[in-house]
């Protein structure tokens, strides 16, 4: 059984922020429509896809940062979609977050130390002498030195604060941690080193983690499998290894040959993606993808493709696709 | 000639801890029509330097020593009536977030507008300006194709938005549009697609050098990213902590690189094509600005240092195409 399965999840926001318009408006966001997604106890599942694609919104719902429009979690035995702030808080410190700017989620009046023992006490792990202690031992986890627990996060560089982050999310031994871009903000000296870390740290602990990035080059470097997000929707869903070796959704296509790599070139004109994402207030009929996809046939407009599971061909995995490119192959 | 010239270019500012040395004795040249990466990790003064060639260095912020050459002229020490004609007119800037170029209140059309009416005209009184009466219509047209140029889509529709109306990836091909809009000699990019999703990066990029070379500009463009200088570039300048380490062909420099900084930063990067290859971890950090060391920038935390990089940062020597300054370069050729 999965350690975590999501469900028919959906997210909707209303654009304004004034009581009339949220009464009187039909604009809804559909940030999150319909996701399920299943990540085994372990393993590390990557979360791909551009700005707006809803992937942090994801994120969010799975720890229940946010509260689904519709839809279910159930992590472990528990299904957390009816429990009260109060009946979630046991599960809190066993899913965590860490976001992409430092900055913003770490305190900046309290000591790196404070930040750390706050935490601890409040999630119940541990008091008083044992809580510092334990802060410690985390802080020595992201290779930062017991005197560091003094200062305050803006005496720390980038990188040395997304590992307090780090060390803080798992200071109350959480299973599941949500990564949210964590090293997108970094320099790449410093996203080497912070890799390296969380790929320890997942052993030592024993962590499974959820990788949230638009960067398919770290995902190839951390994940063990991967799920491919556009306009609210999962489109593919393979191993790691399958999808890299032969991505099959025309989007998963079209991000892969949008990666760029350190390698003299010209710029290929033919390949990458025309035209821009379409809101998410009014996405496109049928397959969101049909207006920028090189592939779109006539019954892209007419159904949105459902997430299929397909056996390529001399594969013992399986993959999921939402095509209707596939299901025809398949008839 | 080179378009921009600069030699032992210091820039430094002074604060309460001490004097932070952001520039510290910099040479580089951009030839007509070229396009040069200035490449370098946080706190390697690459902005910085942009910062100097426009002689925009503000207090605490001085430039000690050095000098900066636009067309042979000293940019450091023209008045600032002939500095704000070369701004705008003859070096244009992108920014990385366009909030820097545009204002919110004004219509995207009419800024660029205004931009091009004053480059041809000279300024025009504020009151007129207020009344509308300085609107051009020779001007209004250049900018409609100049929409269109930069794949705008509807530019006659979009010249009427606000800054707001526009998706990231349309502001950023405004604002190049406006860079490019007075036929500039040189433009200085800073990040214009960091945050950007790759797909729309790559539109842009593909779109700009299009664009730059049809016109025969010559473009400074800095970035932390090596795999948009490998696209776009002819040749590259890498910084650290204030020093330029290497430069050469950019081919050159990313097949075989001749300074262990551009090789340790290249193992960095994690690519897909090379899965099982374990990324390369620098160890320690950058250099404090306020306390540089006396020998190479990069040697406390190079894999190759030996005894002699303690003594003095090495000068650039030459290797094949590149030039690299690093004692290692020099004792090879010995």
């Amino acid at each position: 059984m999965s350690l975590l399965e999501a469900r028919g999840l959906r997210k909707e926001f209303s654009t304004g922020s004034g009581l009339l318009t949220r009464l009187f408006s039909d604009d809804v966001v559909h940030a999150v429509d319909g996701v399920d997604l299943d990540i085994e106890a372990g393993q590390t599942m990557g979360l791909v896809g551009e700005s707006g694609c809803g992937k942090s919104t994801l994120g969010d719902l799975l720890l229940r940062i946010q509260d689904p429009t519709d839809g279910t979690v159930r992590f472990g035995d528990t299904d957390l979609t009816g429990l009260s702030d109060r009946e979630l808080r046991p599960y809190r410190s066993e899913m965590q977050m860490v976001f992409q700017n430092p900055q913003s989620s770490l305190n900046p009046k309290h000591t790196v130390g404070k930040i750390l023992r706050k935490a601890i006490r409040f999630h119940g792990v541990a008091d008083g002498a044992d809580a510092a202690a334990l802060a410690e031992q985390h802080l020595d986890d992201v290779g930062l030195r017991p005197e560091h627990a003094e200062r305050y996060p803006h005496e720390f560089s980038g990188g040395q604060q997304q590992r307090i982050a780090i060390a803080r999310a798992l200071s109350v031994d959480p299973e599941f941690v949500v990564l949210d871009e964590p090293v997108s903000a970094l320099d790449v000296s410093v996203q080497a080193k912070v890799l390296e870390l969380i790929d320890d740290l997942k052993s030592k602990y024993d962590l499974t983690l959820l990788f949230i990035t638009h960067d398919l080059n770290v995902v190839r470097h951390v994940c063990d499998e991967v799920s491919v997000m556009y306009l609210g929707e999962i489109v593919e869903k393979a191993s790691t290894e399958e999808l890299f070796d032969d991505p099959a959704h025309p989007y998963t296509r079209a991000l892969f040959d949008s990666i760029t790599l350190p390698e003299p070139g010209e710029l290929d004109r033919e390949r990458g993606i025309t035209g821009e994402t379409p809101s998410p207030i009014d996405p496109p009929s049928g397959c969101r993808f049909r207006t920028r996809c090189p592939a779109a046939m006539p019954e892209c407009a007419a159904e949105n493709p459902d997430l299929v599971e397909r056996e390529p061909e001399g594969s013992a995995e399986t993959r999921l696709t939402a095509c209707h490119l596939h299901d025809a192959v398949e008839n | 000639m080179s378009v921009l010239r600069i030699d032992d270019l210091h820039t430094y500012f002074e604060t309460r801890s001490g004097t932070v040395h952001a520039v510290d004795g910099i040479d580089l040249e951009v030839e007509p029509g070229e396009i040069v990466g200035l490449v370098g990790e946080s706190g390697s003064g690459k902005s910085v330097t942009a910062d100097s060639i426009m002689n925009l260095v503000e207090p605490p912020g001085h430039i000690p020593r050095g000098t900066v050459e636009y067309d042979g002229r000293d940019v450091l020490s023209l008045p600032e009536s002939e500095l704000a004609d070369l701004w705008g007119g003859e070096i244009s800037r992108i920014f990385q977030d366009p909030g820097e170029a545009f204002n919110p209140t004004q219509t995207v059309g009419r800024q660029l507008h205004d931009v091009l009416r004053s480059h041809r005209h000279g300024s025009v009184h504020p009151l007129k300006r207020a009344l509308g009466l300085d609107h051009d219509a020779a001007c209004r047209e250049q900018v409609v194709e100049m929409l269109d140029a930069v794949d705008i889509p509807n530019p006659e529709e979009r010249y009427s938005d606000y800054p707001h109306e526009f998706s990231g990836g349309m502001i950023q091909r405004a604002m190049i549009a406006m860079a490019l809009l007075c036929d500039p000699a040189l433009v200085l990019a800073d990040e214009p697609t960091t945050g950007l999703d790759v797909s729309i990066e790559r539109q842009i990029l593909t779109l700009f050098k299009d664009l730059v070379e049809e016109m025969n500009t010559a473009v400074l463009w800095i970035t932390h990213d090596l795999s948009v200088v490998a696209k776009l570039c002819d040749r590259v300048v890498v910084m650290y902590a204030g020093k330029v380490m290497e430069v050469g062909p950019t081919d050159a420099v990313l097949s075989s690189p001749k300074n262990p900084y551009t090789r340790a930063l290249l193992q960095s990067i994690p690519r897909h094509d090379r899965p099982d290859e374990d990324l390369f971890v620098m160890e320690g950090d950058v250099p404090d600005p306020l306390n540089r060391p006396s020998g190479c920038r990069f040697a406390d935390r190079c894999p190759e240092a030996h005894e002699r990089c303690l003594d003095a940062h090495p000068p650039r020597y030459e290797a094949g195409e590149q030039e690299s300054a690093c004692y290692l370069v020099a004792e090879a050729d010995e």
